[in-house]
């Protein structure tokens, strides 16, 4: 049986099956190439004051006639009424999500999903570990941090991206910085002006200082890149009950009913997408399960 | 027991077609297909498995979910369920049986599905006791036979010269009230046997996960898909938008969900090119784990019926119960 896992309550669930509710698009900012942040408001009002999200839960963001694409949300939870969205055109329906303009409606579905138990790690030191997009769904954990810094020890945010122009919210870094979030980057091919680390994020652990008997993991990343975090996490006798991780399948319904995103007994996209190792570790390391 | 005659039995499907939309097992070019019809002359009596379970019925191969009309970037949404009221005849237990599988998931799931469930309220069955079973029938393996009652709300068992009436639920007392059945004292006939197919327990899938059978047995799959059309409880879909014809002006778009199968190679990629279940041997693996082990934790029934739709329609003749049966022998 399932080990009980801390999970936070969902706040708003669609009443709806699969009928998206729609925002407007507020504000865009442009991150890096091919990746930019997309600010939503829901356009009605009484649901936009009843919308509530926790750290790592996603949204389903709907274009009519293009589909759906599951897309964590990177915002504030304690600002949800304005909510945004990191987004990487890859697919059929981020790209047309590149071409929206402010004002433009798109359609919301959510919040889905488990998310990081940050408030349980109060008083704890706080290692978050990303690799490239990934750090969109830690984003709200480190607003958590920002706007609460007294609660939490050492943190730290390992993060990697392919080469220094892919390198998000890198406008936020000293701010964060400013705050005592220690910030540690690497890239995988630097260009001439990059001065600072070049390999892998489980390679950042080596240079990485924290409690080990005191701290919690978050990572979000390729999976291969989550593999080396958990091995240099537990390496470091972190308990695997202490490393969190969030997975990404391809995902349609967003509450556990279609079956694509099913890995062994769970469905990413309501028992996850944030799962605890101790959890995951029966199945995480059977490839194409 | 009730006792109804053939004529009276057709009578009152008659009747019924007047009142509602009834659907009963029919021909069509050497198979038995769950058909609407116009009248009990089109019911094909002797019917053994039709092809498709009534599943379809439930969870269409094809369903709109929603409209959208787009103009001037106003987007309006219209919602589609339906409320008449409709009757299947000929329900095969093992159908019935998917059904309560299915039921598992989309009804007893928060939220639950508003389209199955709309279905599933406005849809009586009556079912149809098998009197003799085909070669890849396996259903008592599954807990279930083949004059089982449950999911039915009344089932009709065929003796020599008529039908035995058992009403199930109180819907289908309603139903049976209608019929012009007559008390007789008849022995209701024995049930026919089958064989007892063997599989490991749920506990005993973990062990099985490496073993080379699955590679054996992929390596003549055609990931055609047809094994999850035709089963009773496969439920997995695809949502899909797609363009209607524009009119006046107007850009109208519907919401679809489609039948969709975990044996397809793109069930799993997602953008960017990742493909977590690229090779067919683990596609077919997954089947089997997901009836067996991942169903039955997820929402408690196991996922196979023992209708033997796939085993008889599959083009390269991957037998479920030939495969069931290597892996009890690895587990004992």
């Amino acid at each position: 049986m399932r080990p009980e896992v801390p999970v936070a309550a969902i706040a708003h669930q669609a009443d709806k099956l699969l009928s998206p509710d729609w925002a407007k698009v507020v504000e865009i900012t442009p991150e890096a190439e091919g990746i930019a942040t997309y600010w939503l408001e829901l356009e009605d009002e009484s649901l936009r004051q009843r919308y509530r999200f926790a750290h790592g839960q996603f949204n389903m963001l709907y274009i009519p006639g293009y589909g759906e694409a599951a897309i964590s949300i990177s915002s504030d939870p304690e600002k949800p009424d304005r909510i945004g969205h990191t987004i990487r055109f890859v697919g059929n329906v981020t790209r047309a999500v590149s071409r929206l303009k402010v004002a433009d409606q798109v359609g919301l579905r959510g919040p889905f999903g488990t998310a990081w138990p940050i408030e349980q790690y109060k008083g704890r030191d706080v290692v978050l570990s990303a690799g490239g997009i990934g750090l969109a769904p830690l984003r709200p954990v480190i607003y958590e941090i920002y706007n609460h810094r007294e609660d939490y020890g050492k943190v730290v945010i390992l993060y990697g991206a392919r080469t220094p122009k892919d390198l998000l919210y890198v406008n936020e870094f000293p701010v964060w910085e400013e705050k005592d979030i220690e910030l540690m980057v690497t890239v995988d091919r630097a260009d001439q002006d990059w001065t600072g680390q070049v390999g892998v994020v489980p390679m950042l652990f080596y240079r990485a200082r924290f409690d080990t008997n005191n701290t919690v993991v978050f990572s979000c990343g390729p999976e291969i890149m989550m593999r080396f975090v958990v091995f240099e996490g537990l390496a470091r006798r972190i308990p695997p009950e202490h490393i969190y991780l969030s997975l990404e399948r391809n995902m349609k319904c967003g509450q556990g009913m279609c079956g694509h995103c099913q890995m062994g007994p769970f469905f990413i996209c309501k028992d996850g997408p944030v799962y605890c190792y101790e959890e995951l570790e029966p199945y995480f390391h059977l490839e194409d399960l | 027991m009730k006792f109804i005659t053939k004529t009276d039995l057709s009578a009152w499907i008659d009747a019924q077609i007047t009142n509602c939309e009834v659907v009963a097992p029919i021909e069509h070019n050497g198979h038995y297909l769950y058909e609407p019809i116009q009248s009990s002359r089109e019911i094909d009596w002797s019917f053994t498995r039709p092809i498709l379970p009534v599943k379809e019925y439930f969870f269409n191969p094809t369903e709109q979910i929603l409209t959208f009309t787009k103009q001037w970037g106003n987007v309006t949404i219209h919602e589609t369920l339906q409320e008449d009221q409709r009757i299947i005849i000929g329900v095969r237990p093992c159908d019935a049986h998917g059904l309560k599988v299915l039921d598992a998931m989309f009804l007893d799931a928060d939220p639950l599905d508003p389209n199955y469930k709309a279905h599933r309220d406005r849809t009586l069955l009556v079912g149809f006791a098998c009197i003799e079973t085909l070669p890849t029938c396996f259903c008592t393996s599954l807990g279930e036979g083949p004059d089982s009652t449950d999911g039915l709300d009344l089932l009709i068992t065929p003796i020599n010269d008529g039908f035995i009436v058992e009403p199930v639920t109180a819907r289908g007392e309603g139903l049976a009230a209608s019929m012009g059945w007559v008390d007789r004292e008849i022995e209701k006939p024995a049930p026919p046997e089958m064989p007892i197919i063997p599989f490991p327990e749920q506990g005993a899938w973990e062990a099985l996960f490496h073993l080379p059978i699955w590679e054996q047995t992929a390596e003549r799959c055609l990931s055609c898909r047809i094994c999850a059309y035709v089963c009773p409880t496969c439920r997995c879909f695809d949502i899909r938008d797609e363009l209607i014809a524009a009119k006046d002006g107007k850009q109208e778009f519907e919401r679809i969900r489609v039948w969709d199968s975990c044996a397809s190679e793109a069930y799993r990629k997602i953008a960017g090119g990742h493909n977590p279940r690229k090779a067919k041997a683990e596609r077919l693996r997954n089947r089997f784990y997901c009836k067996f082990d991942y169903f039955p934790s997820q929402y408690g029934p196991l996922a196979c019926t023992g209708c033997g739709r796939c085993i008889e329609l599959c083009p390269v003749n991957i037998d479920i119960c030939e495969t069931l049966n290597q892996l009890a022998e690895v587990v004992t």
